[in-house]
């Protein structure tokens, strides 16, 4: 290096291999030391994943058999998964709807309640009132008529509330539209002309077109 | 495997990374940490720079593509991190670089050749010493000249110091012209 005759040219790199010598060995012996820590840094970082290849090659023949299958069996089933999610997200929509559908029958009924809370006189009722099943029943034949309609209507996905009762003690006071021995339901939607909803509106004395409502039903005893 | 082959495999994802990190690793751990260690930082901070330098590399990977060198790019990485560190720690200013004519990493006094250094008996001894302190002094350079003596073209050390080949003919030169203070003293030991 200082120059091709130079006689201190070999001595140089003799020296120069010896200073070196020392970190060459060191980078050696610490090989497999330097090389984890290296890869752990950067799975920690995200930029590697974190199973190692080496780990398929030591597994056991078991081990790979199943990891085999495993992959066999994801991509073997992919239109199925693909399938099954498909359904889960169909039921995912008609849960939603259904959801839907109770939160706007739950909303008329209050509607309904809170309207015929504001009446005042039995015509106003009356009015508001799509059927009158005036027949004198007795409080129990009330009650199993209640019971008769919530039973037609549950499978139909119908709500029925009773929404205001009268009672000798308010019938004059709290409550004047309704007279004692009356009560009022409210019963809905009514959304198909499915023959189950028929006979609802038969046994209620509902007019047919009731369509897409919540009927209110005087019931009288 | 070519560092560009590399470079596109890492760029693929952290999935497909783990073989690829094994190749990477394989080609350019030691050359790295040799290299580190040569410009005489201690163990630790040679191996906690490595580390920076392996996250710059797999992160940005892409970026290593758009350069004609893919070589070139990883040993500016090498450089940059380096010279970050030097700032870092003082041993160079804001501005400098390592292998830089201005010799950056070797103060402004260069010390006079020692004589008469006990212990220097023989040529090989005095020139250790000469050596050790030259390396010490100016481990850039030394850096340099160990990597010509490896057998690297000069294009090739000319990628591992981001100069120019004829600017890296230079600095060799420069360098074996500043080694001649500190082995001088040793000549006459020829024949001892």
């Amino acid at each position: 290096m200082t120059g091709d005759n130079d006689p201190l040219s070999p001595a140089i790199e003799k020296s120069l291999r010896r200073l070196y010598t020392d970190v060459d060995t060191r980078i050696n012996d610490v090989d497999t030391r330097v090389k984890s820590r290296l890869e752990r840094r950067l799975v920690a970082e995200g930029l590697l994943a974190d199973k190692n290849p080496s780990d398929e090659k030591n597994a056991s023949l078991a081990v790979r058999f199943w990891r085999n299958l495993g992959g066999w069996r994801l991509s073997f089933n992919t239109p199925i998964v693909a399938i099954a999610s498909l359904v889960v997200v169909a039921f995912g929509v008609l849960f939603y709807q259904q959801r839907e559908k109770t939160l706007q029958v739950e909303s008329e009924l209050k509607a309904a309640k809170s309207l015929l809370e504001r009446q005042e006189g039995d015509s106003a009722v009356y009015a508001k009132s799509d059927s009158i099943i005036n027949a004198k029943l007795y409080t129990d034949q009330a009650d199993i008529l209640i019971k008769q309609v919530r039973d037609l209507a549950a499978p139909l996905g119908m709500k029925v509330e009773v929404v205001m009762e009268a009672s000798s003690n308010d019938a004059s006071t709290s409550v004047p539209v309704l007279r004692e021995g009356q009560r009022l339901i409210a019963v809905g939607p009514f959304v198909s002309t499915d023959p189950k909803q028929r006979e609802l509106k038969e046994l209620l004395e509902l007019p047919e077109d009731t369509e897409g409502s919540v009927n209110v039903v005087l019931i009288e005893f | 495997m070519e560092l560009r082959e590399i470079l596109v495999r890492i760029d693929s994802g952290p999935v497909g990374g783990k073989v690829v990190f094994t190749e990477f690793d394989a080609i350019y751990r030691k050359q790295l940490l040799r290299y580190l260690l040569r410009l005489r930082l201690s163990w630790e901070e040679a191996e906690d720079l490595l580390q920076e330098i392996y996250i710059k590399v797999f992160r940005n990977a892409r970026k290593g593509l758009e350069f004609d060198s893919a070589e070139a790019w990883l040993w500016t990485i090498v450089h940059n991190s380096a010279c970050d560190h030097f700032r870092k720690v003082g041993r160079i200013r804001e501005k400098e670089v390592i292998f830089d004519d201005n010799d950056a990493l070797e103060g402004s006094e260069i010390p006079p050749a020692a004589d008469g250094v006990p212990g220097d008996d023989s040529i090989d001894e005095c020139v250790d010493a000469g050596i050790k302190r030259y390396a010490e002094k100016m481990p850039a350079r030394a850096t340099a000249l160990m990597m010509q003596l490896d057998g690297f073209s000069i294009r090739e050390i000319a990628d591992r110091i981001v100069r120019s080949e004829q600017a890296t003919s230079q600095f060799l030169f420069e360098s074996r012209r500043k080694l001649a203070p500190f082995i001088e003293h040793c000549r006459p030991l020829i024949g001892n």
